[in-house]
């Protein structure tokens, strides 16, 4: 599955636009998290726990992108685009991933 | 009714009880099995006191007294009365070994680990039903706030419960309620987005294989959800409330889609260029945060290919 954030795909021919395909995923606040990630921030000097989190938050976000394309027949996605929002919150953060683009089918 | 409970709690009071022959004897019946209870309590101690009858210091009679007293009591008021009078004798006994262990006898005692759990163990024999209850209680509550071990089998039995049963989760009971209901009937969870006659695109561009045939201009359609920040905070120990925070914020996302999508088809597009989904958070109120999503595009009119749309 070819990913790209372009809107056009150089040299290739898009045969077939599918639309709009969108994945989700959330760290959720989780107050240990938390603590523990101050806790490195203070000893290693950088929140490696919200990095894993976030990456991991990331992938989990493109598998289901990616599923959702291969549904419909289509061999890449462009026009990508990912945003995080903090959904706020008393004890932690709430992080909402989301990714979406445009699917298509190219040769 | 009410003047004959203040009646007999009247001929209750000893000066009433006195002036009636009959009840005079029965009173006086009742303080013999008294005495009796306390004399035998006192000899049982007194004997204990003179037998050495203890531990590290700690004399079995502080515990055997009171209840020899209590036994003896109420052998002799079931036998000669054929009703209890209460173990009174077990709570003099009580107060009498108290004072003269703990006061008269032995002054210096100090307040250790052996003493405590003599007072416990004093207190269980004078008062044994309401200590029983107290230190069961108590026990289970310490077990229960260390460990956590009744939350965890309360979760267990619920979600056992749960998983017999089959019982869906809440989101979705209350989605099918609404669904039920019409309220939301516009939203279908299995609704495929991509075939409802928009070719919706996150390019910032007209793709060259797509001819437009008229701009429409800008379309923007939003969302507002809502969760509550108790659950929330829940949430880093309890996945699913997680889970049901991201289907929330999906169901917001599809539904602020449809209605973008409703505006398009209304205007005649059928297609939107350069799409852009925002999520929001509006802010807390009472517990409850509040969030949006917004989704904007370029409304279109592609000319209409077959073998390279959707649409």
């Amino acid at each position: 599955m070819l990913l790209s954030s372009t809107s056009t795909l150089e040299n290739k021919t898009i045969v077939k636009y599918h639309g709009l395909v969108n994945g989700e995923s959330l760290i959720g606040s989780n107050i240990y998290k938390d603590l523990f990630s101050g806790v490195r921030d203070v000893v290693e000097g950088r929140t490696s726990t919200y990095a894993e989190e976030l990456e991991s938050a990331r992938n989990e976000a493109f598998k289901t992108i990616e599923s959702k394309a291969k549904e419909l027949g289509a061999n890449g996605i462009i026009g990508l685009k990912i945003s995080y929002n903090n959904l706020g919150g008393t004890m932690g953060n709430t992080i909402l991933v989301t990714v979406y683009g445009t699917a298509v089918s190219y040769k | 009714m009410l003047n004959e409970i203040k009646r007999k709690l009247d001929n209750l009071t000893i000066s009433k009880r006195l002036k009636d022959e009959k009840e005079r004897k029965v009173f006086l019946k009742e303080l013999a099995c008294i005495d009796l209870g306390i004399v035998v309590g006192i000899v049982t101690y007194v004997v204990c006191l003179y037998t050495h009858f203890d531990i590290y210091g700690w004399n079995f009679g502080l515990v055997l007294s009171p209840l020899f007293a209590g036994y003896a009591e109420s052998l002799a008021a079931k036998r000669y009365l054929e009703e209890s009078t209460g173990a009174i004798s077990a709570f003099i006994l009580f107060l009498i070994t108290v004072v003269y262990g703990f006061i008269i006898s032995n002054p210096t005692l100090g307040f250790n680990v052996i003493t405590a759990g003599s007072i416990v163990i004093i207190l269980q024999a004078a008062f044994p039903i309401a200590v029983n209850y107290f230190l069961i209680a108590a026990l289970l509550g310490i077990i229960s706030h260390v460990t956590g071990v009744f939350k965890k089998i309360t979760r267990f039995v619920w979600k056992t419960y749960e998983k017999i049963l089959k019982k869906e989760p809440k989101l979705k009971e209350k989605y099918d309620e609404k669904q039920n209901s019409k309220t939301h009937s516009f939203y279908d969870m299995e609704l495929d987005m991509n075939n409802l006659g928009v070719l919706l695109l996150t390019l910032e561009d007209c793709p060259k294989e797509l001819n437009i045939l008229e701009y429409k201009g800008l379309y923007e359609a939003s969302h507002v959800f809502s969760f509550k920040q108790r659950e929330e905070i829940k949430s880093g120990l309890q996945d699913s409330l997680e889970e049901e925070l991201l289907v929330s914020a999906k169901i917001a996302e599809d539904k602020a889609l449809l209605k973008l999508i409703k505006q398009l088809k209304a205007e005649g597009c059928n297609g939107l260029l350069n799409l852009n989904a925002e999520i929001e958070t509006l802010g807390a109120n009472k517990g409850e945060n509040l969030s949006q999503v917004v989704i904007r595009g370029t409304g279109v009119v592609f000319e209409e290919k077959e073998d390279v749309s959707s649409l």
